[in-house]
C-alpha cells in the first residue's frame, strides 16, 4: 500500500488511473471508517454494513485494475458501486442517515472520472434513481423517510457543485486544447523550418527531431532514438570530438554556440554545409531537463564573407603598388635626386611622404586583417626573445619623430621567461602595435611601464603555463563606456579622436584576432585620464599554428565573435 | 663603352617602379635596362650578359619563377646574379628561392629607396 505514492501510480498507471486509485482508496477507507463506526458505535448496522459492502466492492475493483482490468470498466463498475450505494443507504435510512458527503462526492467522482459529457449521463441516472425513490415511496411501494427541504436543498446544492464541476472541467480542457493546439502550432512550425532542429536528453538520445533534420540525417524517422554522436552529421573525428566536446559544456549549463562541419548525404554522395551550431540547455526546478540543438546553414554567409575579404586583400594589394610607388618617389625628392629643394619644397614632400605613410599603415592593416578573417595566416614559429623584441620596439617607438615626447619608461623583464616558440613577425606585430598605442596615448611627462613575468595561468589544459606581457602607462586613458568595443574594428575612443587623427582604428583587432587564433590571450584595464594596462599572454608553449585546430583554449572558446 | 660590372638589367612590368628604378640607379652611376615583360627578359640576357638581375616576380608575358627555371638551362647565364622582387612577402615562397641560387631577395613595398640601393650595391661587390 505504501508505495502507492502519487508519483509511483502515476508512474506506474498513468493519469487517468491514477486519479480512479487514489478516489477509490479514499472511499474504501472512509467507507471502512463509518461502517466500523455505524456498526460498533452507533448501532445502525445495517447502514454499516451496506458501507462496508461498498468498501469490498470498490476494494475488488482496485484489485481488477492492478490485474489490468480496462479503465472504462473499473470506472463504471466504480460509479455503480457508489450509486448503487447511495440508492440502498436511501432506502435504509434516510436522507438523512445516508451521508449527504456521498450527494456531494457523487458529481465529484462522475465529472473527474468519466469527463463532462458521461459525468452528465451519470448525474442524471443519479436525479433519476432518486426521483424513481420518490416515486416509489408514494407508490407505498419503498419506505423512504425524508423531509421536502432536506430533499431541496441537497439538489440545489447537488445542482451547485455539479455546474462547479462542470466549469472546472471545461476551463481545463480549454486549456489543454490550447497547449495542444500551441504544440502542434510549434509542431508545424518546426518542421516547416529549414534549420535542424532536435531535443536530446542527458545521455545523447536524440528524443524529437524536426523534419529538416530528419531529412538531412538520411535516417527519416528512426533519427529519433539515436545517439547525438553516433549521428551521420559529423563524420570526422575532429567534428565528432568538437561536438562531444560542446555536449558537455551545454551538460554543464552553458549555451554553447560555434561553427561546425555538417554531412549530409544528397543522393549518395555527402554534401559539407558549414552550419551555425547551437546547443541550449533546458531545465525545470534547478536540474538539466535536456538540451536543445539547432543547426542553421550558413554556408552561404561564409561564402559571402569569404568573397568579401577575398576582394579586400585583392584591393589591398593592388594598393601597394602605387603607395609603395608614391613613397619612393617623395624619398628620392627629398634624397635631392631630382635637384636641391627650397625648404618649402621640402615641406611639402615630406608631407606627401608621411601621408603615404598613413596610407600604407592602412593598406597593410587591412590586409592583415582580411588574411585573420580567411584564417590564411601563415604561422611559422622560431625560439623569440620577447624581453630582447619589446626592448628593440620600445626604443624604436621613442625615437620615432612622432612629437618631442619625453617619456619615463620602466622595463621589468624577470630572467626567469625561456624563449618562446612564436611567428616573429605576428609577435612584432603584437607588441609593436600595444607599444605604439601606450607611446601615442601618453602625453609628455608621462610614463610607461612594460613587464615580462611567467605565470601560471593556463591558456589551454595541460598547458605548463604562460608568458605574461603588460604595459602600463598613464596617459588618456578609454572611457569605461567604450571598454566593449576597444577590440572592435575601426575603433578610435572619443577621447582620442579629439587629440590625434592618426591610427588605423584596426590595431587592437589584429592583435587579439592573432592572439585568438595562435592560441594566446589579451586584456586590459583602463580609465580615462588615468592610464591603462594591457595584458598579453601567451602559452609556454609558444603559438600555435592555427591551421592545426586540435588544442581547446579558452581564448577560442565557444564563440565566433 | 661601359664596364660590364655597372650593367644592371630589371624585369619590372609596372611603370611607376620602373622609373625609380632607373633614375635612382641611374644616379647612382649604373647602366639600366628595363624590362617589363617576361618573354623579353632571356632575349635580353643572353644578348649581353649583365652584372645583376633584378627580376619581379608577376610579370605578364612569363612570370619570374618561370624565368629562373629557364635559366638554369642556359649555361652562359648560369652564374648570374639574381635578385628577386615582389609585391608580397607571401610570393617570396623561400624554397623555391633557395632552388633556384637566387642572391637576395625583397618585398617591395616593404623596403625604403636607400635600402634597395644598398642591397644592389650589396649584390654587386659581393665576391
Amino acid at each position: 500500500m505504501l508505495r502507492f505514492t502519487a508519483r509511483n501510480i502515476r508512474g506506474n498507471f498513468g493519469r487517468e488511473s491514477s486519479v480512479l486509485i487514489v478516489y477509490s482508496l479514499l472511499a474504501i477507507a472512509s467507507l471502512t471508517l463509518f461502517g466500523l463506526i455505524h456498526i460498533v458505535i452507533e448501532q445502525t448496522s445495517r447502514v454499516g454494513w451496506l458501507e462496508l459492502a461498498g468498501a469490498l466492492a470498490l476494494s475488488v475493483n482496485l484489485l481488477g485494475v492492478r490485474l489490468g482490468w480496462s479503465i472504462v470498466f473499473a470506472r463504471v463498475w466504480l460509479l455503480l458501486t457508489i450509486l448503487v450505494l447511495l440508492m440502498a443507504m436511501l432506502v435504509t435510512g434516510g436522507i438523512e442517515n445516508t451521508g449527504i458527503f456521498w450527494f456531494f462526492m457523487f458529481p465529484v467522482s462522475a465529472f473527474f472520472l468519466a469527463g463532462k459529457r458521461q459525468g452528465i449521463i451519470w448525474m442524471v441516472s443519479l436525479l433519476a434513481a432518486v426521483a424513481i425513490m420518490l416515486l416509489l415511496k408514494q407508490a407505498a411501494i419503498v419506505n423512504l423517510s425524508y423531509s421536502f427541504t432536506t430533499i431541496r436543498q441537497l439538489l440545489i446544492s447537488l445542482l451547485v457543485v455539479s455546474i462547479g464541476i462542470y466549469v472546472y472541467q471545461d476551463s481545463k480542457e480549454k486549456a489543454q486544447r490550447q497547449s495542444r493546439e500551441v504544440q502542434a502550432d510549434l509542431q508545424q512550425y518546426l518542421d516547416l523550418i529549414p534549420t535542424f532542429n532536435a531535443k536530446i536528453s542527458k545521455d545523447g538520445t536524440i528524443l524529437f527531431a524536426n523534419k529538416s533534420a530528419k531529412q538531412a540525417s538520411g535516417l527519416g524517422e528512426k533519427l529519433v532514438g539515436k545517439n547525438l554522436l553516433k549521428v551521420p552529421w559529423w563524420q570526422s573525428s575532429k567534428a565528432h570530438n568538437r561536438v562531444e566536446a560542446a555536449f558537455r559544456r551545454a551538460l554543464e549549463g552553458e549555451i554553447v554556440s560555434y561553427h561546425e562541419q555538417f554531412q549530409v548525404p544528397d543522393q549518395g554522395t555527402t554534401h559539407t554545409l558549414t552550419v551555425l551550431l547551437t546547443l541550449v540547455p533546458m531545465a525545470e526546478s534547478g536540474s538539466l531537463k535536456y538540451v536543445l540543438l539547432e543547426a542553421k546553414d550558413i554556408t552561404a554567409d561564409e561564402e559571402v564573407d569569404r568573397a568579401k575579404s577575398e576582394f579586400v586583400t585583392l584591393a589591398s594589394h593592388q594598393l601597394r603598388t602605387p603607395v609603395s610607388a608614391i613613397a619612393w618617389f617623395a624619398e628620392m625628392l627629398l634624397h635631392g635626386d631630382a635637384g636641391k629643394l627650397t625648404s618649402e619644397q621640402r615641406e611639402y614632400v615630406e608631407q606627401i611622404y608621411t601621408s603615404n605613410e598613413r596610407s600604407a599603415a592602412m593598406v597593410d592593416a587591412m590586409l592583415m586583417v582580411s588574411r585573420l578573417e580567411l584564417n590564411t595566416l601563415p604561422v611559422h614559429v622560431e625560439p623569440v626573445d620577447l624581453a630582447a623584441l619589446c626592448h628593440k620596439l620600445l626604443a624604436y617607438q621613442l625615437k620615432s619623430p612622432l612629437t618631442g615626447k619625453v617619456l619615463q619608461t620602466s622595463e621589468l623583464y624577470d630572467p626567469n621567461v625561456p624563449l618562446v616558440p612564436c611567428d616573429p613577425a605576428l609577435a612584432k606585430t603584437i607588441l609593436q602595435n600595444i607599444l605604439s598605442n601606450a607611446v601615442k596615448y601618453t602625453p609628455t611627462g608621462g610614463s610607461i611601464t612594460i613587464r615580462i613575468t611567467p605565470s601560471e595561468e593556463q591558456l589551454f589544459a595541460g598547458s605548463t603555463g604562460s608568458i605574461c606581457i603588460s604595459v602600463q602607462d598613464n596617459g588618456y586613458g578609454i572611457p569605461k563606456d567604450q571598454h566593449k568595443e576597444v577590440f572592435g574594428k575601426m575603433f578610435r575612443t572619443s577621447n582620442i579622436k579629439s587629440k590625434d587623427t592618426d591610427g588605423t582604428g584596426l590595431g587592437l583587432y589584429i592583435v587579439k584576432t592573432i592572439l585568438q587564433q595562435v592560441g594566446g590571450r589579451i586584456y586590459f584595464e583602463s580609465e580615462e585620464n588615468k592610464g591603462s594596462i594591457f595584458t598579453i599572454l601567451l602559452p609556454n608553449e609558444g603559438m600555435k599554428n592555427p591551421m592545426a585546430d586540435l588544442r581547446d583554449t579558452k581564448a577560442t572558446r565557444g564563440t565566433h565573435d | 663603352m661601359q664596364s660590364t660590372k655597372s650593367y644592371i638589367v630589371i624585369a619590372e612590368d609596372d611603370k611607376a617602379y620602373g622609373k625609380v628604378y632607373a633614375n635612382k640607379l641611374a644616379a647612382e652611376g649604373y647602366e639600366v635596362k628595363i624590362i617589363d615583360n617576361g618573354a623579353e627578359v632571356i632575349p635580353t640576357l643572353e644578348d649581353r650578359k649583365p652584372a645583376l638581375l633584378v627580376l619581379d616576380l608577376i610579370m605578364p608575358g612569363m612570370d619570374g619563377f618561370n624565368v629562373l627555371e629557364r635559366l638554369r638551362g642556359i649555361e652562359k647565364l648560369q652564374d648570374l646574379r639574381v635578385i628577386v622582387a615582389s609585391n608580397l612577402s607571401q610570393d617570396i615562397d623561400k624554397e623555391k628561392v633557395a632552388k633556384y641560387n637566387v642572391f637576395d631577395y625583397f618585398v617591395k613595398s616593404d623596403v625604403s629607396i636607400s635600402e634597395m640601393v644598398t642591397r644592389i650595391k650589396n649584390a654587386l661587390t659581393t665576391q
